[in-house]
């Protein structure tokens, strides 16, 4: 390409160098507006050089990915339900990268059904997912927004679709969770809530790769929820079944929660705790719950601080270390 | 007298859509003898004669403007028929009034920073922005700089060349009137898209908008006819 190297005359040579495929129209545009100088044409096909594929959001995003990945295998236990998200995180961020490189990608389906009991963090790795897309550059924001029913049925017809649309609204760019969703479908044939459904399965549709629409509820409630609008089990992506808490992960999470809380247990208390778990798991006091676990611990922790008042100078240690007699009260 | 407005970008980012949207909006009839899907090979352009619906104030002179749809720029070396559609949209870039530069802005916003817009749109913005257009033209047409003498004893004998000095008079030599067109509003990312086109396209008039929607297009519209009286 001896043309390339040397400076063109007039308009017209530059024009007649493009037409016969020595120069592209890029390096053309740039001899017309004269001493304009950009990148020599390397002949391949990518519209982005090194320096700029560094600076754009998406390589970045590779490591803050792995931070809220770090903080979903934080949680205790959740085999399954890690894997699941792990493959689908992998899967939207493959499908960035190749749109990203012009190669044809599919839309991304990311809304999902949570099922599970109470307590087994589905609100958690909810919010963990909407960190973890936001990082990958999948979602504009990455916050959560809770919903419930009352949140998003109407009192009058008409007002439903209203404040459903304000809802997902304010949910753009992140992610909108819905509670106990199956709510949604009770009540009957005169119910709003059916209309609420409508507007849910229309805004999925309209604003698929706006936001991410998250539905949890207890898990055959949700079955059944799912069953009542054909078209909305086929919308959903990911179903993730939630299991109980184990009563070894309860005892792993209780111990979490008192390092944060800077409590300790003496072995008494340690065995209590197991006690505890055991009963959790067993469905005495609500079944493998990590909510009633954090509960339960609280109520403990104001147990200790009932028996210290009686200590006048309670010490370091004391302050510190929940007891079994602390735990009685709950098993007994 | 028509102007000439020619809707140019890269690869996917609207053109014809948008083309095809302002036809509509006009009620104009786009030249009919044509077909109008717009082949790789092919170097054909399409062209629609518009009425501006938003006079601004003009009072004389007509409003009519041929709208002129182009094939994608690209920014490396292509076949031959690639190449030469290129080049003839870049005759046109240099000789037309008014150029809309359609971007879109999911694509910007998505990809973040410098690496959405693509080499052809920083070239275009570039070139718009700091050619000498009076020389460019000159060169392109082979036309010298009027003279006043020449041009009023034209004015009485040739009728035929008069429209040609007319078009020098009223400021044809200069740089056409540049709107960049931030396209694809009704998708996500397009309003960090927007802030980044707004960021790189300095000086240009960006106007957010969707053609597949509708949004905005008057807008466009009503540039045109305002930007056309300001020169």
């Amino acid at each position: 390409m001896s043309q390339n190297s040397s400076q063109p005359r007039s308009t017209r040579e530059v024009i007649r160098w493009l037409e016969e495929g020595h120069i592209s129209a890029v390096t053309a545009m740039s001899h017309l507006a004269d001493g304009f100088s950009v990148e020599p044409d390397t002949g391949d096909d990518s519209k982005v050089t090194a320096t700029e594929r560094r600076s754009s959001n998406p390589t970045m995003s590779v490591q803050q990915g792995r931070r809220g990945l770090q903080k979903l295998s934080s949680l205790v236990g959740l085999g399954q339900i890690k894997e699941a998200i792990r493959e689908v995180v992998a899967y939207a961020h493959i499908q960035q990268r190749r749109s990203q490189m012009d190669l044809a990608s599919q839309p991304l389906m990311l809304h999902s059904v949570f099922s599970g009991n109470p307590g087994t963090g589905k609100t958690t790795v909810a919010r963990i997912l909407a960190e973890i897309f936001h990082d990958i550059g999948v979602l504009e924001r990455g916050h959560l927004v809770e919903a419930e029913r009352a949140d998003i049925v109407g009192e009058y017809i008409g007002h439903t679709a209203q404040k459903m649309r304000k809802k997902v609204k304010a949910a753009i760019g992140g992610v909108l969770f819905i509670d106990e969703a199956y709510s949604l479908a009770r009540g009957g044939e005169r119910d709003f809530g059916k209309e609420a459904i409508d507007a849910l399965v229309k805004a999925m549709e309209d604003r698929r790769d706006e936001f991410v629409l998250i539905l949890a509820g207890y898990t055959q409630e949700m079955e059944w929820f799912l069953t009542q609008n054909p078209g909305l089990r086929s919308r959903f992506a990911a179903h993730l079944t939630f299991p109980d808490y184990s009563a070894d992960e309860l005892v792993r999470i209780a111990e979490l929660m008192l390092r944060e809380r800077q409590y300790q247990l003496s072995s008494g208390g340690q065995d209590a705790l197991r006690t505890v778990a055991g009963g959790l798991q067993g469905g005495e006091w609500g079944r493998g719950n990590a909510r009633s676990m954090r509960n339960l611990l609280e109520r403990a922790m104001r147990r200790q601080a009932v028996r210290l008042m009686n200590n006048s100078n309670p010490t370091r240690s004391e302050l510190l270390t929940l007891h079994a007699e602390d735990f009685e009260e709950i098993i007994h | 007298m028509t102007r000439k407005c020619a809707i140019v970008g890269a690869t996917g980012c609207g053109k014809t859509l948008l083309f095809w949207r302002m036809c509509k909006m006009t009620k104009a009839d786009p030249d009919a003898a044509q077909t109008h899907s717009r082949s790789r090979s092919n170097s054909r352009m399409y062209s629609g004669h518009i009425r501006m619906p938003y006079k601004g104030g003009t009072g004389a002179g007509s409003d009519e403007w041929t709208l002129i749809d182009t094939p994608a720029l690209h920014d490396s070396v292509q076949t031959p028929g690639i190449q030469a559609a290129g080049a003839a949209t870049l005759r046109l870039l240099i000789s037309c009034d008014a150029v809309i530069h359609v971007i879109d802005a999911s694509r910007v916003g998505r990809l973040g920073g410098r690496a959405g817009l693509y080499r052809v749109d920083r070239a275009i913005h570039h070139l718009i922005m700091h050619a000498d257009w009076p020389k460019l033209r000159r060169s392109q047409n082979g036309v010298q700089r009027p003279n006043r003498e020449h041009a009023s004893w034209i004015d009485r004998f040739l009728p035929v060349l008069r429209r040609r000095t007319e078009r020098v008079r009223n400021g044809k030599l200069n740089s056409p009137v540049y709107i960049v067109a931030a396209n694809k509003m009704d998708l996500p990312w397009s309003r960090v898209g927007h802030a980044n086109i707004q960021k790189a396209c300095s000086g240009a008039v960006v106007l957010p908008l969707s053609a597949r929607r509708g949004d905005g297009i008057g807008g466009l519209f009503r540039h045109l006819a305002e930007r056309r009286l300001g020169q």
